[in-house]
């Protein structure tokens, strides 16, 4: 029984042998057929040898996540085979080099089918021997009987800039084994790929990206940012758009150094963001006060990985959820955005800056790995423009600048906790600002008094952001009696076991975290036994949930192996707890 | 109407003990943002934690008082996003020796076009006495009771292997010329260091006004060639009988500033904040499919 | 803006002593006009306040606190340094 348009391709070998580009290349040409495709990337804290996957699903439905099983293995190397065979499914195939020392015996096991092609050989007769990757993917496209044209299209595009001798080379590679694995395995071979007639035209896009795009639609023209895995792919991002977009990429001394520089810049009227992970913003929890008490509005993205310490570098957790909460001492309003899609990510992209002007406040948008680096193809439209907004809450324009009259007083008490902002440089508006504790116009002080009224003013911005923070959003029937709990990255991979158990659960996704939605929590929780999925030990989000609602949570569902949840692991997970 | 030192004087009346260094670095921060023409809103001046930091609460001109070590990074987004505003960095040899010392380094190799003010009272003062990475070798306070045992480092100099532009130092006790050396700085295209020699009046018994009076010399009129640099490198390492004071050495090198492509066209923090165009969302779309 | 030594100077000197830019100086002694006090010298006095509390006499206040019957002294302080000895009588 042949099953179209539904399957799951890994290609993996050592960092180096071109696994990433090669599972680039491969999506693209499944994307331009009009499948829907999700792109997840493990690899290793590494430049060379190791095991890297890149793993591509598709289906003709658009895709939230990335599932257990492979249908197709493309190990570029031994120790890749050995390594993941294991993970290929009951029928699945193992596409490798015959070259390759291996049992065909010991990878049938579990009646996975050995294809053993002369990869080295075809590259090395038709073009080189370093066009074995080309082969590899001819093969896979043979075996699945996918379009060969639109194998042929991405070579022809990523070896342009190399020549026609390359890109026909190339070609031929492609072609040839295309045929031969096709020859020898498509027939026994369950799994098939067509291309979708009429498809629109689509994105294909990791997290960074869209999250990148999204703060430049914002309005940000400035980020300073220390590399550091898995956030470093967004002041890359800005910095190749450097010269067209007018934006800063400043690549700091430190993170030190570059969440007070992403500081000074916003205090001088640019919107401007650091971009960082969580040993990174350990660094810049200090700053992250002094744009608190200074009022000065801050972008921070946070990019979770393994943790504690220097961790598991390139992969996936939520452990710093409650810290990121909580950080720097004392007390001060602050915003903490999960997005949980890529286009809820690029939404917080614009949203974040709207939401630190209008408060004049640090506001951390929390990411992690998983939704950092996966792809998703998305409808051209899909991240929307057009909702897009730029407000700069209280921002004292020049006319109303010139029309100042009284002393400025940066620090102004107001009902709802924020004042007049002014930006340094007019002539009627010159201040300045103290981490002290200060009166309305910044001037250091320790009258007690006026301390407690500062807190006050200041905190009470928190209490008018919560009537702009969204509710938790809701997926699967408001009737079903288990209700999955997710915030950040894991929204798609419960939205697709919530679609699997088919009327069992719902999902209750929560982005904006703080300050906390309480009733509204309350609201979407109502009527069904909690189960609390999150990617850390300590159960986090659970604690913070309880803490704030006091509803009890019955379960949770951990993963805190540097890997995210599949769908097969929120069910498994599920049945156990249930 | 070119503003006045009293244009610069602000309602706060300072904190600092009678007879602090500080009070003559004030002086001449006025004296010098007023010789090169500069008036209070056109300024801002970036602190960090400790006597000397509270500058800005005592002058009126823009500021903010930032954290221990950390107003050169924010002195630097300042200046990148707005770089029609005179910046100023103030802090003392704690701040920017100790804690502030990596951004020290990068600051003045980048040649951003900021003014540093290093109060320089080999001690820590606000925290009650403590010993700093200026004072010098077997110095005794509560933190060195046995006397410090590292060696004393020396702002100038690591302003001059870190390729700063201009690098000056001049003494709390002399005003006058102090305001000069500012004057210069704040006029000076790129990174410009002034060290500034200031007792310590309550905890540092050892480094008095009198100590630098029988010390310091004037570096002009000695025949020292401000565009030679390993001269000045050698300057740079003389101390203890002799302190040398004045413009160790100054060039002309390409700014930060003027090197990024972002601010060709005038200040970023000037520039209207618009939405994307609808031409300019196409084309980053399709940057993706 | 300076501090201001009044005619309750009995030339102590200790202000002059403690002033860290050194812009404190007696009139001459034998002097009828300058020799009665010591004179601040309005441009260069950094407002530090170390000479007020060293006077025996109390004679020097910062010019905003200089009491209505003293108030001459202000004009007569930077007098001494324009157009009396100034500096050159130290």
């Amino acid at each position: 029984m042949t099953i179209v348009n539904d399957m799951t391709f890994r290609i993996a070998g050592a960092a180096g042998q071109g696994v990433e580009s090669s599972g680039a290349g491969f999506a693209e040409a499944l994307a331009k057929g009009g499948l829907h495709v999700f792109g997840l990337q493990d690899y290793m804290s590494r430049i060379r040898g190791g095991l890297n996957f890149a793993q591509v699903r598709i289906h003709e439905q658009p895709l939230y996540s990335h599932q257990e099983p492979v249908h197709i293995l493309l190990p570029l190397n031994e120790e890749a085979l050995d390594a993941y065979q294991g993970d290929v499914i009951n029928g699945g195939g193992i596409i490798y080099d015959e070259a390759f020392k291996v049992e065909t015996q010991a990878i049938s096991g579990g009646d996975r089918k050995a294809m053993p092609v002369p990869l080295t050989d075809i590259a090395k007769e038709h073009g080189d021997r370093v066009m074995v990757n080309t082969a590899a993917l001819g093969a896979a496209a043979g075996v699945v009987d996918y379009a060969y044209e639109r194998l042929a299209d991405v070579i022809r595009k990523n070896f342009k800039r190399k020549g026609g001798e390359v890109v026909a080379a190339n070609l031929r590679v492609a072609r040839a084994a295309y045929l031969y694995a096709h020859e020898r395995y498509a027939a026994d071979f369950q799994w098939k790929v067509q291309e979708v007639p009429g498809a629109p035209q689509r994105m294909r896009i990791t997290g960074n990206q869209a999250f990148a795009l999204g703060a430049l639609a914002g309005g940000c023209r400035f980020v300073s940012a220390y590399p550091m895995t898995p956030a470093t792919s967004i002041i890359e991002w800005m910095a190749r758009h450097e010269h067209q977009y007018g934006v800063i990429a400043k690549h700091a001394e430190d993170e030190i150094a570059a969440i007070n520089m992403a500081i000074g810049a916003n205090l001088a009227g640019v919107r401007a963001m650091t971009s960082t992970s969580g040993g990174g913003f350990s660094l810049m929890v200090e700053a992250l006060g002094l744009a608190g008490m200074c009022e000065i509005p801050l972008v921070v993205l946070e990019a979770q990985r393994g943790g504690p310490s220097t961790g598991l570098p390139t992969r996936t957790e939520q452990s710093d959820l409650l810290f990121v909460l909580n950080a720097s001492q004392g007390e001060f309003p602050r915003l903490v955005l999960a997005p949980g899609t890529i286009e809820e990510y690029f939404e917080c992209g614009w949203r974040a800056f709207n939401l630190a002007e209008r408060y004049q406040t640090p506001v951390i948008v929390l990411s992690d790995e998983l939704l950092a680096a996966s792809s998703r193809t998305l409808d051209i439209t899909a991240l929307d423009f057009d909702k897009v907004t730029i407000e700069r809450g209280k921002f004292l324009t020049e006319k109303e600048l010139d029309g100042l009259t009284e002393p400025y007083k940066r620090h102004q008490f107001s009902e709802d906790g924020i004042s007049p902002r002014a930006v340094p440089g007019h002539p009627n508006a010159v201040y300045a600002s103290a981490s002290d504790e200060h009166d309305e116009f910044g001037h250091i002080t320790e009258n007690m008094t006026n301390r407690a009224k500062m807190m006050r003013k200041r905190m009470t911005k928190l209490e008018t952001a919560c009537q702009e923070i969204r509710p938790p959003a809701r997926y699967g029937p408001d009737e079903a009696p288990i209700a999955l709990i997710g915030w950040g990255s894991t929204y798609g991979v419960l939205r697709e076991a919530v679609d699997r158990l088919a009327g069992q659960a719902r999902l209750v996704h929560f982005c904006d975290l703080w300050p906390f939605p309480v009733e509204a929590a309350k609201t979407a929780l109502k009527g069904s036994t909690l189960v609390v999925v999150e990617n850390n030990y300590t159960c986090q989000f659970k604690r913070l949930l309880q803490g704030e609602t006091c509803l009890p949570v019955a379960h949770t569902i951990s993963r805190y192996d540097g890997h995210p949840f599949s769908p097969e692991d929120v069910l498994a997970g599920l049945k156990e707890v249930m | 109407m070119p503003a006045t030192v009293k244009d610069y004087a602000g309602p706060v009346k300072p904190t600092w003990c009678p007879g602090c260094g500080d009070y003559g670095i004030l002086n001449a921060v006025k004296q010098g943002l007023v010789a090169a023409g500069f008036e209070p809103h056109q300024v801002l001046i970036v602190s960090g934690i400790g006597c000397g930091s509270k500058l800005p609460d005592y002058i009126h001109a823009n500021g903010v008082m930032t954290l221990h070590g950390r107003p050169l990074p924010v002195a630097t987004g300042v200046r990148l996003a707005n770089h029609g505003l005179k910046v100023i960095a103030v802090h003392g040899d704690g701040d920017s020796m100790g804690l502030g010392m990596g951004h020290f380094i990068h600051t003045a190799r980048r040649n951003i076009e900021i003014v540093d003010l290093i109060q320089n009272n080999q001690i820590y003062g606000l925290t009650k006495g403590q010993y700093s990475p200026t004072s010098d070798s077997g110095f005794v306070t509560s933190t060195s009771p046995d006397g410090a045992f590292e060696q004393a480092v020396h702002p100038v100099a690591l302003a001059l292997t870190a390729g700063g532009t201009f690098v000056a130092r001049g003494f709390a006790g002399e005003p006058k010329g102090l305001g000069e050396l500012i004057a210069a700085a704040v006029q000076h295209k790129g990174y410009a260091l002034v060290e500034i020699l200031q007792p310590c009046v309550t905890f540092n018994k050892k480094n008095t006004y009198d100590w630098y009076r029988e010390r310091v010399y004037n570096l002009a009129g000695t025949g020292h060639d401000p565009s030679d640099r390993m001269a000045a490198l050698q300057k740079a390492m003389e101390w203890g009988d002799r302190i040398p004071l004045g413009i160790f050495y100054q060039t002309r090198l390409p700014t930060y500033e003027e090197q990024v492509a972002a601010l060709k066209e005038g200040p970023v923090a000037k520039r209207k904040l618009d939405k994307l165009t609808p031409g300019q969302i196409d084309s980053l779309r399709a940057e993706f499919v | 803006m300076a501090y201001v030594i009044t005619e309750l100077c009995i030339r102590d000197g200790a202000c002059a002593e403690v002033c860290p830019v050194e812009c404190i100086v007696p009139g001459p002694e034998d002097d009828p006009k300058w020799g009665k006090s010591y004179f601040i010298n309005p441009d260069d006095c950094i407002d530090c306040g170390a000479c007020a509390p060293e006077c025996p006499s109390d004679a020097i206040f910062p010019e905003d606190e200089v009491p209505a019957e003293h108030k001459d002294a202000i004009a007569n302080n930077r007098a001494f340094y324009e157009e009396g000895p100034g500096y050159s009588a130290r």
